[in-house]
């Protein structure tokens, strides 16, 4: 039974179309990414199923209609940003959250530990760092033991260490067996954490499914020599490289993920080719996008 | 009643630390018995005369002390208090609202899992409350004061439906100021308007419309009718004595508490109404 059904869920702005009949079900236990770029509808479709937003047609239903109008009660969720009071310290902070859940008891000391806020218990929210804020709020959504967790963008804004801080702690979450539901505009992140994914674009669901079948499992190298001609006649004849197209001046080459970079150079190096430029990096989301959508035309 | 006590008690966690609260109750709390004392000071007849206990528009008018003894004192006080209600306490009205929308807390209420309607009452909860707080205070004040310048306590329960009245005036205008809130959704823009057409919109409005489309009209004014509840006693005089008429921009009429006080509970109602309907149809 899925956790939530949306049924061909529609959200104008004016004229501006923001979604654009959106069906989606997402079953218990699975952690689902939402990905697409910004403007794509995945904040108005969280918006919406989180009861902040009224949607201009169609319907949603959590937990089959079974807790109803209190199933939020059930969920734990961050849109957009971590929203608290700024003047109030984060166990003051959590309280609200737990009284408003109608949580009786809970382990605020735990929770903050969890995500290394402990020694920030009694300081102001406004005083925060972004990460320290995102990190309350990640402790937020875990009050009362949720069945689901909400993450919209959860790494938007931070430094490097507080991005590989909030993926850990996501990933410990995701690992615990809840469903989870993640917007986010990095393929990457997805890729990392979700075992689901529906890629949104224009307010249209593109695809959606188990990450293994919808992204490709290629890296990306894009490759560069003197002699483009012979270097495309080498990378022709490799069984590992799928596709080559030249742009820029470069070959820009679709690889089995495992391959290295140092194999690519040792290799042209064999074939008697210098290498002037050589890049590997994972497939950008608007070349998934273009992908996707030249398959789905 | 478990679940109200609970929303209560998040609603007594967000606002028992906060500066901007405790700031406008605490002016409150200054400035009411301060316009007393400037009211006294005003006066300046501290001298009682042979009319000051006189029932009439003379006795009224006579004595500072009169005034501030039981029980015309719940009157004065009454009136001088709306001035605070209005400033400082209208002003919290709209501040529970906007500030929630602009720390964005509001929406993560709901996120969290609190309906739009136990957000509303959680709110007419606050209200209430503010409401409670400031009759109290006000009680407080004329019953000290009453007792000082009555040198006793004879007529201390006379009139003392002007409680209950006060404590309309407070949800009239905190009813008023929290709708106002909820529609414009911007601190700055909200107590920008709330201030406008409290001191300029409602007086212009009520001149307009007795000189262009009816005489009566315009005592029925929403504003108008809160503040006949706690009216400042000295009109009851000029009304009765009249010279004060001609001067005055429009008549110079006080309802009667029997048409005022329904009508004040029927406009606050009607407030909460519309701050009720834009909370559950708009996204937030």
């Amino acid at each position: 039974m899925p956790v939530l059904s949306i049924n061909n869920l529609s959200k104008s702005y004016g004229k501006l179309l923001a979604l654009d009949n959106l069906t989606l079900d997402i079953n218990a236990g699975e952690v689902y990414g939402i990905l697409g770029p910004n403007g794509s509808g995945k904040t108005t479709t969280l918006g919406i199923i989180l009861g902040i937003l009224k949607s201009s047609s169609g319907s949603f239903k959590w937990f089959d209609g079974e807790h109803y109008p209190y199933h939020r009660r059930r969920i734990g969720a961050i849109l957009e940003t971590p929203n608290f009071f700024p003047y109030l310290n984060a166990a003051d902070n959590l309280d609200i959250v737990a009284k408003i859940k109608n949580v009786s008891s809970y382990d605020v000391d735990g929770l903050l530990r969890m995500v290394n806020l402990y020694d920030r218990k009694r300081t102001n929210f406004r005083t925060y760092s972004l990460g320290m804020k995102q990190r309350l709020a990640i402790a937020a959504t875990l009050i009362g033991d949720p069945d689901v967790v909400i993450f919209d963008e959860p790494t938007n804004g931070l430094d490097p260490e507080g991005i590989a801080e909030v993926r850990s702690i996501l990933k410990n979450i995701a690992d615990s067996g809840r469903t989870v539901i993640m917007a986010s505009h990095l393929l990457d992140e997805v890729e990392k954490i979700c075992s689901h994914v529906a890629i949104l674009r224009f307010g249209k669901v593109l695809s959606t499914g188990p990450v293994g079948s919808i992204l490709t499992n290629y890296g990306v190298m894009d490759i560069q020599s003197e002699n483009l001609t012979r270097l495309r006649e080498v990378l022709e004849s490799l069984p590992w490289i799928h596709t080559i197209i030249e742009k820029n001046g470069l070959l820009e080459c679709e690889v089995d993920q495992e391959r290295t970079g140092a194999e690519m150079n040792a290799l042209a190096f064999s074939k008697g080719i210098t290498l002037t430029h050589l890049v590997t990096r994972k497939k950008r989301l608007e070349e998934e996008f273009l992908e996707l959508t030249n398959n789905l035309k | 009643m478990n679940r109200i006590i609970q929303l209560l008690r998040v609603e007594w966690i967000k606002y028992r630390q906060s500066s901007i609260f405790i700031l406008l109750g605490s002016l409150y709390m200054i400035t009411l018995p301060l316009s007393i004392w400037g009211f006294y000071r005003l006066y300046g007849l501290t001298q009682s005369t042979e009319w000051s206990n006189e029932e009439g528009p003379l006795g009224m008018l006579a004595s500072v002390e009169a005034s501030l003894s039981f029980p015309r004192i719940w009157e004065y006080v009454g009136y001088l208090g709306s001035w605070s209600v209005t400033l400082f306490i209208g002003f919290l009205g709209i501040i529970i609202i906007t500030s929630e929308v602009q720390n964005k807390t509001l929406r993560q209420s709901i996120i969290n899992g609190l309906t739009r309607k136990e957000y509303f009452t959680a709110k007419v909860g606050v209200l209430l409350a503010i409401s409670t707080f400031c009759t109290v205070f006000y009680t407080i004040v004329c019953l000290g004061l009453g007792t000082y310048f009555a040198g006793g306590v004879d007529r201390i329960l006379e009139d003392l439906w002007a409680i209950p009245r006060y404590f309309l005036m407070c949800m009239g205008y905190l009813s008023f100021a929290f709708a106002l809130g909820i529609v414009l959704r911007k601190s700055g823009f909200a107590l920008f308007s709330y201030l406008a057409y409290v001191f300029m919109f409602a007086p212009l409005l009520r001149i307009l419309t007795y000189y262009k489309l009816n005489e009566t009209i315009q005592f029925y004014f929403p504003l108008n009718v809160i503040e006949d509840v706690t009216p400042l006693p000295l009109f009851r005089v000029f009304q009765i004595i009249g010279g004060f008429q001609k001067e005055a921009p429009v008549p110079l009429k006080l309802l009667e508490y029997s048409t005022s006080v329904p009508l004040a509970l029927l406009y606050t109602l009607m407030y909460l109404g519309v701050a009720y309907w834009f909370l559950k149809k708009r996204d937030i």
